[in-house]
Parts: structure tokens; C-alpha cells; sequence
């Protein structure tokens, strides 16, 4: 029988792990890390710092740092994890693929989208040989590799992987799902991209419309494609919704990151040259 | 998990239950937790 402060204390991190990943995920970023750091105290005091639950956490906590830019302290964690993980599960392991993943995904949030390809590259390749190639997980991994092509202009390559990552999600979650959201916003950029404007902005505006559903109207992730759809109806002329749409999404962005996040940064930028 | 079992043996030898106590939150099994994985959302920039 299990020594009960050992059990208790396993409990405790355990709680403190779930309630700062449902924080994280509703953009409560600053108490998720409090959470997170003591879930991760806790659970190294239990388990030893080189066990699996210690990885997860890390891996957690790395994602958060990797939406409020802080991208040296993801990329620590991220290592950490991985070697628990690989150690502790092999190198073609499900969970190993899941870091690759989010390995890429500190790579394109940095702008350096080369180096984050072949971490992308290897997470579809380990899950979608463990999971078969229409588990909701291969889609997510191919719905985090197309962006990252996305930002070396390989179009060509990423659209088909956005209709296979929709189609393998509608399927598995229905149409207004937070998964089918983000791929809608990428999709939308890509079609900016490539010119095609009026389909651009219908994706954006039913990405929009799921996430403020989802999401309420305050989180992050709605600034993104506020962001994103002003800077579409800036290139067709309609400066003054883009104006407004800027408005709101430097405001949320404002509220919940620093003045040097790169998305504050970003944003007041394409509001300034809106001005002009 | 907290356990406490009393027996009380019968004339005939056979043990029975008398008591049995048992800390009920300690069987709550919280699940551990899983792998986060991001999502790379594009921003674009004019």
C-alpha cells in the first residue's frame, strides 16, 4: 500500500497540472505558470525529475512560454522533456512525436521556419506510422506542418495538407470545433497569400465567428484573426473596418502580453501602416 | 489509501467482518496529465 503523503502528493501535482493546462488554455497565462511551477516542484519531489509525468509538465509549460514569447525557455524545456521521453519510451514513441511537434511549433513562432520543418516533418512520420494516416493526431501534426511551409512559400505542398487536416477533423469533431478554427485562419492566410481575397475573408469570418464562440470574444486567439482579416481588408480598401478590427485585437493582445510580444509588436505595426 | 478491517472470531472458528473503514476521496484517481501539443497559428504582418 502506497504511503499516503507520497499518494496525496501525487494527487496535488496532478491537480495543479490539469487546472494550469485548462488555464493556459483559456489565456490565463501568468497564473497557468504559477501552477506549473509548482506542479513541476511537486511532482519532481514524487516522481524524480527524470520521470514521465515530470516530461509532461515540461512540455506544458514549454507550450505556454512558446505563446508568450518566451522562446529560450520553451526551447530548455522542450529539450528536457524530450530526453525523459525518449529515455523513458524510445525514439519512435507517440509522446516523442508530440515534442518534435511542438519543436517545430517554437520554430515557427520564431520566424525560422526551415529549422522547424524537419521537427514537423518527424512528428507526422512517427504518429501517422503508430496511429495510421486519419487519427486526429496525424491531422493536428500536418496542420502544424503546413503553416511552417507556409512561411517558405511551398503553398503548393501545405494547401492539400490544410483539406486533409479539416476533412480528418470535421469528421472526428464536427464543423465548429477549435482544431478546424485555427486550420480556417491558415487557410485563409494562405489564400491571402496567393491572392485569392474574397475566399481569404470568408474563411477568416467563419474562423472568427468559431472562435469568439468557443473562446469568447477576449481571447488571443481571436486577436490573431482580427489581425489577420484587417490586414486582408486593408490590401482590398476597406480601411475602416480594418481600422476597428486592429483596435480590438491590439487591445486583447495589450491586456494579456508584454509591450515586446512579438503579436503586440506585430500588430501595431500593421496598425500604424494601415495609417499610411 | 486508508484501509481498517476488524474480524471477530465465531464460536464455530469462522471470522467475520465487524468493521471496515475506508477513506473514500483516497480511491478519487486523478488522472495524469497529457502531452500539451501547440498550434501554429499564422499572423500576418502587412
Amino acid at each position: 500500500m502506497s504511503n499516503p503523503s507520497h499518494g496525496s502528493k501525487v494527487r496535488e501535482a496532478r491537480l495543479l497540472a490539469a487546472r494550469a493546462d485548462a488555464l493556459r488554455n483559456e489565456g490565463s497565462y501568468n497564473q497557468a505558470e504559477t501552477l506549473f511551477r509548482q506542479a513541476i516542484a511537486l511532482a519532481e519531489e514524487v516522481f524524480g525529475p527524470n520521470h514521465l509525468e515530470v516530461a509532461v509538465i515540461l512540455n506544458n509549460l514549454a507550450v505556454l512560454f512558446k505563446y508568450t514569447g518566451r522562446f529560450d525557455e520553451a526551447e530548455s524545456l522542450y529539450g528536457r522533456a524530450l530526453t525523459i521521453t525518449q529515455d523513458s519510451l524510445g525514439a519512435n514513441h507517440p509522446d516523442v512525436a508530440a515534442i518534435y511537434h511542438n519543436m517545430g511549433g517554437l520554430e515557427h513562432a520564431r520566424g525560422r521556419y526551415a529549422a522547424g520543418e524537419p521537427f514537423a516533418r518527424r512528428a507526422v512520420e512517427i504518429r501517422e506510422k503508430a496511429l495510421g494516416p486519419d487519427h486526429p493526431d496525424v491531422a493536428a501534426d500536418i496542420a502544424a506542418l503546413a503553416p511552417i511551409l507556409d512561411g517558405q512559400r511551398k503553398y503548393d505542398e501545405s494547401e492539400p495538407l490544410y483539406h486533409r487536416a479539416l476533412a480528418i477533423f470535421e469528421k472526428a469533431y464536427g464543423p465548429e470545433h477549435y482544431e478546424i478554427a485555427i486550420n480556417l485562419n491558415n487557410l485563409a492566410a494562405l489564400k491571402h497569400a496567393k491572392g485569392a481575397f474574397t475566399e481569404a475573408q470568408s474563411l477568416y469570418r467563419r474562423a472568427l465567428a468559431i472562435k469568439e464562440k468557443l473562446l469568447g470574444s477576449e481571447h488571443p486567439d481571436v486577436a490573431t484573426t482580427l489581425n489577420n482579416l484587417a490586414v486582408l481588408l486593408t490590401a482590398m480598401g476597406q480601411r475602416e473596418e480594418a481600422a476597428l478590427l486592429y483596435g480590438r485585437a491590439l487591445s486583447i493582445y495589450e491586456k494579456i502580453f508584454e509591450p515586446t510580444h512579438p503579436k503586440v509588436v506585430g500588430c501595431r505595426k500593421n496598425l500604424d501602416r494601415a495609417h499610411h | 489509501m486508508k484501509t481498517t478491517a476488524q474480524t471477530h472470531q465465531t464460536t464455530n472458528g469462522n471470522d467475520i467482518l465487524t468493521s471496515l473503514e475506508i477513506e473514500i476521496e483516497e480511491l478519487e484517481e486523478i488522472v495524469a496529465p497529457k502531452l500539451a501539443t501547440n498550434h501554429n497559428e499564422t499572423f500576418v504582418s502587412e
